[in-house]
């Protein structure tokens, strides 16, 4: 008995590792790369899906245009409550659910290219072009997340004489890695570097994704912010002249869907459960029937003012009174399933008419600047005014035309970096702390060694 | 009665009987209970007969015209061991046989579930505690779990909250998880039972409970098997202590009945005020003049001081009621030499103290032991229950949440209580401002939880010889919920909308094990037990809404053909399988040593890392049993206990191995919003295949003592308990890119350690008796390594508890809150470096102000039995851990118009010199030094003292013993759950477990942080039970 019962222990404990196939329960959505990444057309779909997060609405889709008139002088700040008071008081900290899905959303779209780019080589059966095509789409997509997410999330380029000021993490490729901070130079340095080669990657037309087209207006506006003026003349004086977009003759048609010729790169919106590319500008500004027909934001008086100087067509079309007698902006429409105009001719031509006014081409600078005038029922300015009255009439310009489109902020920082060292950006100083974002933990907490942003300061 | 006892009476009473041999004897005797009282209603049957007799309320029984010769009797009795005594009957004469059940030899001789056997108590090695049928019942229509609180050591039970049929968090010995799941592995005879407290969701203070769907009243004992000699039978899964549910079975003898109906009502334990509508108004002015405004403050809603005239709604006392709870039981035990069968039919109706919340219970079981040969058993064990939860939101979402926060005194519930000048006025009534209106709420919106729960087993046992057992075991767990919620046009705005969710639990398992006793010869005792185990569990889930279906909820299974928007989710499943083997030896019954080793193989665990060994032995030594041990001193038994072990903790998330991705084209998984231009795909998370179980080291050291004959036991343990390889949930940066951010790694490590005593005294025996029990367990908690993670990596959830090495699970990390300053009224907080400063800044200077962890709980129980009256009482403590009131920062807070207050608001700063606790009421948190957003109001000054004992539960009972033959006994009894709580704390409860969505949550944040979480019920009960 004894015997029998040391052979049956021994047997059953003999059973192993081989034997568990049994066992294995995996789910659906289990897989590999070498698997999901197979073909030219799964490829396309990673990069689908990058777009796909580009659009929504706390990445391209309107959060950004948000932040960026709260923390400045664009938005009534009465009846404005919780994360926007944050930002709208300049005190952001580390939990703020804005700053979290505006990281989140905007990197995930980085970290999908990435892993294409990542994983090129193990895709079978793409062609050189297809492959030279793609990495150009992944160097667009994160040049464009990096540039727009640096602007928030450290001082602004120029605050410091050699921009060691800290920027944020520099991802070229998916992966678990903890990346630290780099500095804002470092950071305009892989932008640029992201876009140069792009623009040598990128066909010229390209379905509606991003083409040389797009990579060269984002290089116009880097370098406009950087106040590098040369290159940003350059680039925009490029797509203006050499690219196949006209200047739209009404101003609103950048909003309505298909009727847009001025747009270098959009987001589409596919109307799959409101899957759309323009939610948060639609829903923060316009009048929400739901909600006693109130919008959640209102312009300030500063910008209703803008409008008033001069007889101005736009105000008549952008701007309504509602229900509880409040002005807001109607410049997004509903409704409307439209492309989101990430990159236009509007904000391309405002770029080439200042560089080029900065650069002492007075003429080619007061045509762009009369184009858009001209379109907003404005009269003609001479270009023979001095060039300090120019270049303000286009910081106007471009004040009123991009209102509520991730302009107000970043362009205040930059006049001040150019010319305004003393500039107060609704009463605080343009580059105390808390005109910065605070990282969200989402960021933060990941690595020990990420230094958050320092608080406080503008109040 | 050891052994030896029954040897020694049987002989005596074979010697003096022997000679008298004539026609027809008769026996007659009367049974005790362990206590020396009559046992009344005893069955006392001659064995391979159906001849016997019951015991009358004196305990006397009579057996006429037994055959004379040798008989062997036997006695049972509900909550007793069987008890033999071989007789010899003579001719004529009346043999009188007396039984005293269980007397002085219970510590020993009481049997003890174990993994996969049983054992008598003195042969364990490992730590088990047991609580028995009768203390499972305190509360009606309860749920089992909840009834340990106080009762064995070691075992910390938070109950969930007074919601009807809510989950506890139940800890054995500490938290040794942070991210796998905390809770113990529940097995039901033998029938690892799915568990998930997840399955619904954060629903508002109405997480589901797996347990609620088990009957209290067919357990007939709970075993908990605390350290690793005990619980490492259970390999993979036995890291957080092992619960094992033994259900009633039959008893041999003639059909005995019980039918019990009791009934009882609710309240909550506290009510906290909150402000009417005068102090509301006061409140909101002084704040808007106290931050520099003039003139009276603009109300919310763009009301008007007009038209609120008159209007103070006291919207708690519009949620809360008496609650009504009513349960009726009927059992059925019998038995025979084929069949024993026990039959159990409960219903209960539980309601809680919040309107239209309640748990309905219909449970059934029947357990069958089929004896059809001599050497081989049958066991069946089937049970039926459909359990039915009203649910109304709670906290955050509804219900008694809203109505201390965003319904205002202000509001009225309906639209015709405004003055009638009111622009807001409607003559026809209506709700007024539905999403803050409780009453609204409950009446607009439909939410139901309907259950099935069916468990099945059937156990072949065969003993081939007298030394081998061979059994196999084969079981099926199926679950079916139903979530239900209906809501009318009003609430939604648009059109009615009924939605349904589905799941499908099948918990399939086997075993088969082989027992064989070696023959060793007479000192020795040695016996070994091996097996194999098997469990595939798998869930389904649907979920559909629809609008056609108006005022009702509705059936997917039924209608789906016709609904559109039906949508599939994954299965979800996990497999294991097992190996495992226990030897089990002693010497004389004095020298004790166990082993037990488990191989474990799981889906869940990643492929370099598939199986998973488990041993642990255990040793132990009755001295008392030494020859030179005084006999007759005042210790009779003293034994040493000492044991270690490996156990595991398997309770993590099943995909967690894989790199899982998302794409358009998978079948059955709802991927809403993924086209752009096109179909679409990326990566979710990576893969980790080193992915495995924690685990746990137990080392437990143990003494037993037995003084006067047992009137004193008491038991001494310390253990430690070591985790590694604990499974964090680690974090990714956001600019990763990865659309999961967090991952689990094997790289933490936790001690617990910690020490528990209890003591239990027959202060007084004889007619009026007098027991008392006693427990007390202290457990300390470190993290030791956390690996790379930051705090706020390791988080609990909303409520600011953390993980941080060198401090227990589940601190409270938070800005430190030092004093108003008497000359501002601002709150004065203390940077990274211990200075005082007007500025909140959490990204620099939060700190450790606090931890969950309760100290030491315990538990003291005193029953005093007087002929036919009882009574008893429990205190239940837990001393030490802080409560964080995370709705304080609101209640109590920066003053915004959309909440409420409560009363404690009113110990604020006025004017200079000021000594208060409260900061100035001012309207932003930008004047407190934080951010605009009133929300992030984090720090220490919410903080408070979790310490409090409570009166569990008292009850008093009556047994009338009618003299009638029908019914032998009728018993009466009279109690009350949670009468009486004394606490520092100044919120609804101390006793919090809050509602969470994962396992993380739940061990880092589950208890002691509050978020107007419901306070515990108080309950009455009047109880009627017959014995029949």
């Amino acid at each position: 008995m004894k015997f029998k019962f040391s052979i049956i222990l021994l047997s059953l404990f003999l059973f192993n590792a081989c034997a568990d196939d049994f066992l294995e329960v995996v789910p659906d959505n289990a897989s590999s790369i070498e698997e999901s990444l197979a073909t030219p057309a799964d490829a396309r779909e990673f990069l689908n899906a990058a777009y796909d997060e580009l659009s929504s609405g706390n990445a391209q889709g309107g959060l950004q245009a948000l932040i960026s008139e709260l923390m400045t002088d664009g938005v009534d700040g009465t009846d404005i409550n919780g994360d926007w008071f944050a930002h709208y008081t300049r005190s952001t900290d580390i939990f703020l659910g804005t700053t979290r899905s505006m990281m989140d959303n905007s990197f995930k779209a980085v970290g999908r290219a990435n892993n294409v780019l990542d994983h090129l080589n193990i895709i079978e059966g793409l062609s050189d072009s297809e492959a030279k095509s793609m990495e150009g789409e992944v160097r667009f997509i994160r040049a464009l997340v990096h540039f727009d997410i640096v602007r928030f999330f450290g001082q602004a380029y120029g605050a410091t004489s050699d921009n060691s000021q800290l920027g944020i993490a520099i991802r070229t490729s998916q992966n678990t890695e903890a990346v630290n901070r780099s500095s804002v130079q470092d950071v305009y340095n892989q932008v640029i570097f992201d876009l140069e080669e792009a623009i040598k990657l990128l066909p010229a037309t390209n379905d509606i994704y991003a083409n040389s087209w797009s990579a060269k207006a984002l290089l116009a506006k880097v370098y406009f912010q950087m106040n590098d003026f040369e290159n940003s003349f350059d680039y925009a004086n490029d797509v203006i002249e050499n690219g196949p977009f006209t200047f739209d003759t009404d101003f609103s048609a950048r909003y309505g869907y298909g009727v847009s010729t001025e747009i270098i790169f959009g987001l589409i919106s596919t109307q799959i459960d409101s899957d759309n590319a323009n939610g948060g500008y639609r829903s923060y500004f316009r009048p929400d029937p739901s909600n006693l027909g109130e919008a959640a934001i209102y312009p300030s008086g500063d910008i209703v003012d803008a409008f008033q100087v001069e007889p101005d067509s736009r105000f008549a079309a952008w701007f309504v009174v509602g229900t509880n007698g409040k002005t807001f902006c109607n410049k997004y429409a509903f409704d409307e399933v439209y492309p989101n105009p990430v990159l236009h001719l509007t904000e391309i031509k405002l770029i080439r008419a200042e560089s080029a006014i900065e650069n002492g081409n007075n003429d080619i600078g007061v045509g762009d600047l009369n184009d858009i005038r001209f379109r907003a029922g404005l009269t003609d300015i001479s270009p023979s005014s001095a060039t300090q009255a120019l270049i303000q009439r286009c910081r106007s310009e471009r004040k009123k035309a991009l209102y509520f489109e991730n302009n107000n902020m970043h362009e205040l920082k930059r006049q001040a970096v150019r010319d305004t060292p003393n500039m107060l950006i609704r009463n605080a100083p343009w580059d105390c702390n808390g005109l910065v974002c605070q990282l969200p933990d989402n960021e933060l907490k990941g690595n020990p060694e990420m230094e958050p942003n320092p608080q406080g300061g503008c109040n | 009665m050891n052994l030896k006892k029954l040897l020694l009476s049987s002989f005596f009473l074979t010697f003096f009987s022997l000679p008298l041999l004539l026609a027809q004897g008769s026996i007659s005797g009367i049974v005790f209970d362990e206590t020396g009282q009559p046992a009344v209603g005893a069955n006392i049957i001659i064995s391979a007969t159906t001849q016997g007799a019951s015991s009358g309320t004196d305990g006397s029984y009579t057996i006429e015209n037994v055959a004379p010769g040798e008989i062997k009797l036997t006695v049972s009795y509900t909550g007793f061991q069987d008890q033999f005594k071989t007789v010899t009957v003579n001719s004529g004469e009346t043999t009188k046989v007396n039984f005293s059940l269980g007397v002085d030899s219970e510590l020993l001789d009481e049997v003890i579930v174990i993994g996969y056997g049983t054992q008598r108590s003195r042969d364990l090695v490992g730590n088990i505690s047991k609580v028995g049928s009768e203390d499972l019942l305190d509360q009606v229509g309860g749920t089992f779990e909840t009834a340990l609180q106080g009762k064995a050591p070691g075992i910390q039970i938070t109950q969930g909250s007074g919601t009807a049929g809510s989950h506890s968090i139940v800890r054995i010995r500490g938290t040794s998880s942070v991210s796998a799941g905390g809770d113990p592995l529940y097995v039901i005879d033998g029938v690892p039972v799915s568990q998930d407290n997840y399955l619904l969701g954060e629903t508002g203070g109405q997480n589901n409970n797996p347990l609620s769907s088990i009957n209290p009243a067919d357990i007939a004992s709970v075993e908990i098997l605390k350290d690793a000699a005990s619980a490492a039978i259970y390999g993979s899964r036995a890291a957080n202590g092992v619960i094992l549910i033994t259900t009633k079975r039959g008893k041999k003898g003639k059909p005995s009945f019980n039918f019990t109906t009791r009934v009882g009502l609710a309240q909550p334990t506290n009510v906290v005020d909150v402000l009417d509508s005068d102090e509301w108004l006061g409140v909101q002015q002084e704040a808007w003049e106290n931050s520099g405004n003039v003139g009276r403050v603009p109300l919310p809603n763009s009301l008007s001081y007009n038209d609120i005239e008159g209007i103070n709604t006291d919207w708690i006392d519009e949620v809360i009621r008496n609650g009504m709870k009513h349960e009726q039981s009927l059992s059925m035990r019998t038995g025979n030499k084929w069949l024993s069968s026990y039959v159990g039919l409960t219903y209960s109706k539980n309601e809680s103290y919040l309107i239209n919340n309640d748990f309905e219970r219909i449970s059934g079981r029947v357990n069958l032991d089929i004896t059809p040969f001599k050497k081989i058993k049958l066991n069946i064990s089937s049970s039926t229950v459909r359990g039915t939860r009203n649910k109304t939101p709670q906290a955050w979402a509804g219900g008694l949440g809203w109505a201390q926060s965003t319904s205002l005194p202000i509001y009225p519930i309906y639209k015709n209580e405004f003055v009638s000048d009111s622009p807001q006025y409607d003559e026809s009534g209506g709700y007024y401002n539905i999403y803050n209106n409780p009453v609204a709420q409950v009446d607009l919106q439909s939410l139901q939880t309907r259950e099935w729960r069916y468990l099945n087993s059937a156990q072949l046992t065969y003993m081939p010889t007298k030394s081998l057992t061979l059994s196999a075991q084969g079981s099926y767990d199926f679950t079916n919920i139903g979530d239900y919620t209906y809501e009318q046009m009003e609430w939604t705005g648009s059109t009615p909308i009924s939605k349904a969710s589905i799941f499908k639990i099948k918990n399939k398992s086997a075993y088969a094990t082989a027992q064989y006793v070696v023959p060793t010869g007479k000192d020795h005792s040695f016996s070994i037990l091996v097996g194999t185990d098997y469990q595939d569990y798998n869930r389904t889930r649907l979920y559909a809404e629809d609008n056609r279906f108006e005022g009702q909820f509705f059936e997917i299974d039924e209608y789906k053909e016709q609904i559109d928007s039906l949508s599939f989710f994954d299965d979800e499943g996990y497999k294991f399988f097992s190996l495992f083997t226990r030897l089990s030896y002693n010497y004389k019954e004095k020298y004790y040593a166990q082993a037990v080793f488990r191989r474990d193989a799981s889906s869940k665990f990643g492929a370099n890392n598939r199986w998973g060994n488990f041993p642990s032995l255990g040793v132990g030594y009755i001295i008392s049993e030494e020859d030179f041990w005084k006999k007759g001193g005042p210790v009779n038994y003293m034994k040493f206990k000492a044991s270690w072990g490996l156990t595991g903790n398997s309770n993590i998330p099943w995909r967690e191995q894989f790199s899982t991705y998302a794409f358009n084209n998978n079948p059955g998984t709802v991927n809403n919003g993924l086209n752009y231009n096109g179909d679409t795909q990326y990566q979710i998370k990576e893969a980790n295949p080193d992915l495995k179980w924690e685990l746990v080291q137990t080392i437990d050291v143990g003494v037993d003592f037995g003084f006067f004959n047992d009137k004193v036991t008491a038991g001494l343990t310390y253990y430690h308990k070591l985790t590694k390889g604990a499974l964090l949930r680690e974090f990714l940066a956001a600019s990763s890119g990865f659309n999961e951010l967090q991952f689990y790694r094997n790289v933490g490590k936790i001690r617990n350690q910690g020490v528990e005593f209890e003591l239990s005294t027959k202060n007084q025996v004889g007619k009026f008796l007098w027991t008392a029990d006693f427990n007390i367990a202290a457990n300390r908690n470190l993290v030791l390594d956390v690996g790379n993670a930051t705090p706020d990596a390791l988080d609990g959830g909303f409520g600011d508890t953390r993980i941080i090495e060198g401090e227990p699970i589940g601190v409270n990390y938070i800005i430190l809150f030092d004093h108003v300053d008497e000359e501002t009224g601002r709150p004065v907080y203390l940077d990274a470096e211990g200075n005082e400063t007007f500025e909140y800044n959490p990204a620099t200077n939060r700190a450790v102000a606090g931890n969950i962890q309760p100290d030491f709980t315990g538990g003291l129980r005193n029953t005093l039995k007087y002929g036919k009256w009882d009574l008893s009482f429990l205190f239940y403590f837990s001393k030490g851990g802080t409560i964080y009131d995370d709705a304080a920062k609101r209640q109590l807070g920066v003053i915004a118009n959309d909440w409420n207050y409560t009363q404690d608001v009113f110990d604020r700063w006025r004017q200079a010199g000021d000594d208060a606790t409260l900061p100035k009421y001012v309207n932003s948190m930008l004047e407190w030094g934080g951010s605009g957003n009133i929300w992030q109001n984090n720090h220490s000054l919410w903080l408070y003292d979790a310490s409090f004992i409570r009166l569990r539960n008292i009850a008093l009972g009556y047994d009338i013993k009618p003299r009638t033959k029908v019914i032998r006994n009728i018993r009466v009894t009279l109690s009350a759950n949670n009468l009486l709580t004394f606490t520092k704390y100044r919120g609804w409860d101390p006793e919090i477990a809050r509602d969470r969505s994962q396992e993380q949550e739940r061990n880092v944040g589950g208890t002691n942080i509050t978020y107007l979480t419901p306070p515990q019920e108080k309950s009455y009960v009047l109880g009627l039970s017959f014995d029949f």
